[in-house]
């Protein structure tokens, strides 16, 4: 017993004393979500050539999902450890404005950015790239595709939908915003109510539902304009497509910005520029699936099976911040009479 | 700060003051005693402080608020929707570990009564389902039993329908499956465990009175198994109840919300930590009052005594019925148990091109070579070293533990029970929160972050281990302590020739279920983790948030490979312990 107790010991100590790091100094702390930073996302591309540009060294943190990032920050206020949040949302703007987070920076390079992506005219946050959610569509299933909000109602596509849950994923949120914004506060409500029987599931996030519409479970799923592309960049297919709705998309513009209590101001600001820069720029479209805030070049071909459609107008950020709980506890009642 | 201090000295004085008077009134050889104390020092540190400290410490955001509040508590059981959904978490806990041990009590009874090829395989491969993590597990579900899946194409081609006959999901029934699928393992080895060791004097005594087969049943073996199933009762009824993406995704998210979703709502999305550290208490609370109900006399003690075994080939040969039941639920198993993995399996390797699937390596061999950003290898060493340190950490947490437990009876007994499952019963996006204020004000560059995710891990696993061993521990009869005792036997002597060789097959069994709990794991770990404890299930979620779902099937299937090489492994090298003299 004590010899396998001892040698499961130093079995353990071996097992994590080869993991303790050389910890070297790092420049910038950059906080951002998971994917982002995955394998897949753009975080190894810009952040190797930001690292090559400066002359420094980066150190990414990712705490999960993009609301579980400003969660950490908001958590870490008395005692900030990020020098910079990258990944934040427009629903999400008025909670981090209440906190007081942010140290404004207006990027020279901003003049290049469209104007109407500036929600924030102190510069607190910067954009760096946005999306529309849309309903995403496989084409050898449904020859009769939806044309707007109204058209999901159709008893034809009883039990073919899976959409987000709004309490618990971004693009859910953006879904109840979208409705709010078309139908107004009174006549959202109507119309989940009708939606309700057409729906298949409403799952926790994103993967869970665009992982059923890709094998095949259900023919339309929430997800986003841009998510054909990825289909015809990597699996040279046509057969998904987004549905473009003649009252507009509900537009997600994701933020990055300079956390007060930095010491590396210079850097934070330096790193802003780069995030407008080419190099960044022109990673997001096929790593991040979003358009890019500037167009050095021009977008890449799969795009063209996502143009960007009209917009609607989102919903005022303070508006958002103040009856979001309430407007999230009166779907949750009216889905589940 | 000087106020925080205060708080947190009051705390560790109610905490700390039980183990001094337990070092004090111990009469228990030095060595189990040392490992009794580290194992209250870890889950009181590690678990009960942070979490006291949290609870009644002020919330980050707002300083003059307090966690706890009693006029949250009064308005949210004033609202009958919220009622509604605290009746649902209950019931839905309930229905499922009911379920569960009606599904696992046939596998039980036939690990006991026989034995036939591949069992050990068959037990090894219906625990797996722990490793996946919930996304996987999830989209496994719906390529098996969905609309459009195996089961529903099947019976179209047979039926001649384009409509699916049958709607498993998106409703409670496709909840209980899933959570049938994940948890019958667990009722089936905890109640076979018990059941290996009920003496044959009792049934044979019952038999020579006269006693039919259902009788000496349900007058003998059931009610000697009954602490067994209120154990795997306990433990899946707790699961179920902080489950979370099964619920919204299987049972179709709109009509089914349990406790654990508003948990998630309010501590992540409107970041109201009074309210979800409120509603997390509310929940422990609710299923500690259920697990005092169900620990309340169950005091038995059961003679061992290994029974016999046929051979299941052989019965079938002579066309016992019961040979016969017992292959057909072996069929049944592993039609739905494992149904749902081969179609991951079988995911892994297809790939979507040109409108069409095709079958392809290209996953594979794209998860192993060698190239600049391939984080998988990292995630995979990583995922290793965190699960066997915390696994190790785990068993020997769970030795100490486990032997203050057993052999207690009454309400000391349920005091110490309750206090090694709180862990479970507490949820674990509060956990994280809790924790993670814990390691920033405490233990960060204190500690290099792989011990405190080991340490975490290991606290959440143990609970599960101490369940998994309690049973077995307990069927050892008590005088054998003290025959040994009184033949002057060193505790290391009786400990490696006398609990060792009866045991060992549970530790392994406890230790390989810790491991593979602590691969599966993520909702804690995110919390507090960066880039150096990146694990498989982050690198899973990764692969999927950038749309490779097939890629992400096959780093499923490493991670169950990876669990099951680790279980031959560990077992091959108990076996070799196990023979020393």
């Amino acid at each position: 017993m004590k010899s396998i107790i001892l040698s499961l010991f130093s079995l353990s100590a071996l097992l994590a004393g080869v993991s303790i790091n050389s910890a070297s100094a790092t420049d910038l702390t950059i906080y951002t979500y998971e994917s982002f930073n995955s394998e897949w996302g753009p975080g190894p591309v810009v952040f190797k050539s930001f690292e090559e540009q400066c002359g420094c060294k980066i150190k990414i943190v990712t705490p999960g999902d993009s609301g579980t990032v400003l969660n950490r920050v908001i958590l870490e206020q008395a005692n900030p450890k990020a020098d910079i949040l990258l990944g934040l949302n427009n629903s999400e703007l008025e909670k981090s404005f209440s906190y007081k987070l942010w140290i404004p920076y207006r990027s020279p390079l901003l003049v290049q950015v469209p104007i109407d992506l500036l929600l924030d005219k102190k510069h607190r946050v910067t954009p760096f790239d946005y999306g529309f959610i849309s309903f995403v569509y496989d084409s050898q299933k449904l020859k009769n595709p939806p044309r707007n909000l109204e058209d999901l109602l159709d008893p034809e596509y009883r039990r073919k939908i899976v959409i987000e849950n709004p309490k618990t994923s971004s693009p859910g949120l953006s879904m109840l915003h979208w409705t709010i914004a078309v139908f107004g506060e009174d006549g959202y409500l109507d119309y989940w109510k009708k939606l309700r029987k057409n729906l298949l599931s409403v799952t926790d996030g994103w993967s869970a539902a665009y992982g059923m519409f890709t094998k095949g479970e259900a023919p339309i799923v929430l997800s986003y304009v841009t998510s054909p592309a990825f289909h015809l960049e990597y699996e040279k297919t046509e057969r998904y497509q987004a549905a473009l709705f003649a009252e507009g998309h509900y537009r997600q513009i994701e933020f990055a910005g300079i956390i007060k209590g930095t010491k590396q101001i210079k850097r934070a600001q330096e790193f802003i520029d780069f995030m407008l820069s080419e190099k960044f720029q022109n990673a997001i479209p096929l790593t991040n699936w979003m358009y890019p805030v500037i167009q050095h070049q021009p977008l890449p071909d799969s795009f063209r099976i996502a143009r960007e459609p009209k917009a609607v107008p989102e919903l005022n950020s303070s508006l958002v911040f103040k009856q979001n709980t309430k407007w999230l506890k009166a779907w949750s009642r009216a889905m589940s009479e | 700060m000087g106020k925080k201090s205060l708080i947190g000295s009051k705390y560790s004085t109610i905490i700390f003051l039980p183990i001094v008077y337990f070092w004090k009134k111990n009469t228990t050889p030095l060595s189990l005693r040392f490992l009794q104390i580290s194992a209250l020092i870890l889950l009181v540190t590690g678990f009960y402080w942070p979490v006291l400290n949290f609870l009644s410490g002020s919330n980050p955001l707002h300083p003059e608020e307090n966690f706890l509040q009693w006029s949250f508590f009064k308005d949210f059981l004033s609202d009958s929707w919220n009622l509604r959904v605290i009746i649902f978490s209950l019931y839905q806990a309930f229905l499922s570990a009911v379920l569960s041990i009606i599904f696992g009590f046939p596998g039980a009874w036939l690990l006991t009564h026989y034995n036939f090829p591949g069992k050990h395989w068959f037990r090894l491969l219906t625990y797996l389902p722990f490793i996946l993590p919930s996304i996987l597990v999830v989209l496994a579900m719906v390529l098996f039993f969905g609309n459009n899946g195996w089961v529903n194409r099947a019976m179209m081609s047979l039926l001649g329908t384009d409509e699916p006959p049958v709607h498993f999901l998106y409703s409670l029934s496709g909840i209980l499956i899933a959570h049938v699928f994940y948890n019958f393992p667990l009722a089936m080895k905890i109640i076979a465990d018990q059941w290996e060791n009920i003496s044959l004097k009792y049934l044979q005594a019952a038999r020579s009175l006269g006693a039919g087969n259902t009788r000496r049943f349900f007058s003998i073996t059931f009610p000697l198994l009954l602490p067994s199933i209120g154990s795997a009762f306990i433990l899946i009824f707790l699961l179920c109840m902080n489950s979370f993406a099964i619920i919204l995704v299987l049972g179709g998210g709109i009509r089914y919300t349990t406790i654990e979703v508003l948990i998630y709502q309010l501590a992540r999305i409107e970041l109201d930590f009074s309210g979800a550290a409120s509603l997390a208490f509310l929940q422990g609370c609710l299923s500690l009052l259920g697990m005092a109900i169900l620990l309340r006399g169950r005091d038995q003690s059961v003679e061992q005594k290994s029974g016999f075994k046929s051979w299941l080939p052989e019965s079938l040969k002579d066309g016992s019925p019961k040979a016969w039941l017992g292959l057909f639920w072996i069929v049944v198993v592993l039609i739905f148990a494992l149904g749902p993995l081969t179609a991951i399996v079988l995911d892994s390797f297809r790939k979507f091109e040109h409108g069409q699937w095709i079958y392809t390596l290209e996953w594979y061999s794209r998860l192993f070579s060698w190239r600049e950003n391939n984080q998988f290898l990292l995630s995979l060493w990583n995922s290793l070293r965190i699960g066997l340190g915390s696994a190790l950490l785990s068993s020997l947490c769970g030795l100490g533990l486990v032997s203050l437990i057993a052999y207690r009876k009454g309400r000391q007994r349920s005091l110490w029970e309750m206090l090694t499952l709180f862990p479970l019963a507490l949820s674990t996006v509060v956990f994280g929160v809790a924790w993670f204020h814990f390691y920033q004000r405490h233990l960060i560059e204190i500690f290099p972050l792989i011990f405190v995710v080991m340490s975490m891990h290991a606290l959440l696993t143990c609970p599960y281990w101490i369940r998994v061993v309690l049973p077995t521990l307990e069927n050892i009869p008590r005088q054998w302590h003290s025959e040994s005792k009184m033949l002057g036997k060193q505790p290391f002597e009786h400990g490696f020739r006398i609990l060792w060789p009866w045991l060992r097959k549970t530790f392994l069994i406890a230790f390989f279920f810790s491991f593979s709990l602590s691969l599966g794991e993520l909702n804690s770990t995110m919390m507090i983790a960066d880039d150096t404890v990146r694990t498989l299930p982050l690198e899973i979620y990764g692969a999927i948030s950038g749309y490779r779902f097939s890629y992400a099937s096959a780093v499923g299937v490493i991670l169950l490979l990876l669990s099951v090489s680790t279980f031959f492994v560990v077992e091959r090298s108990l076996g070799y312990f196990g023979t020393l003299k």
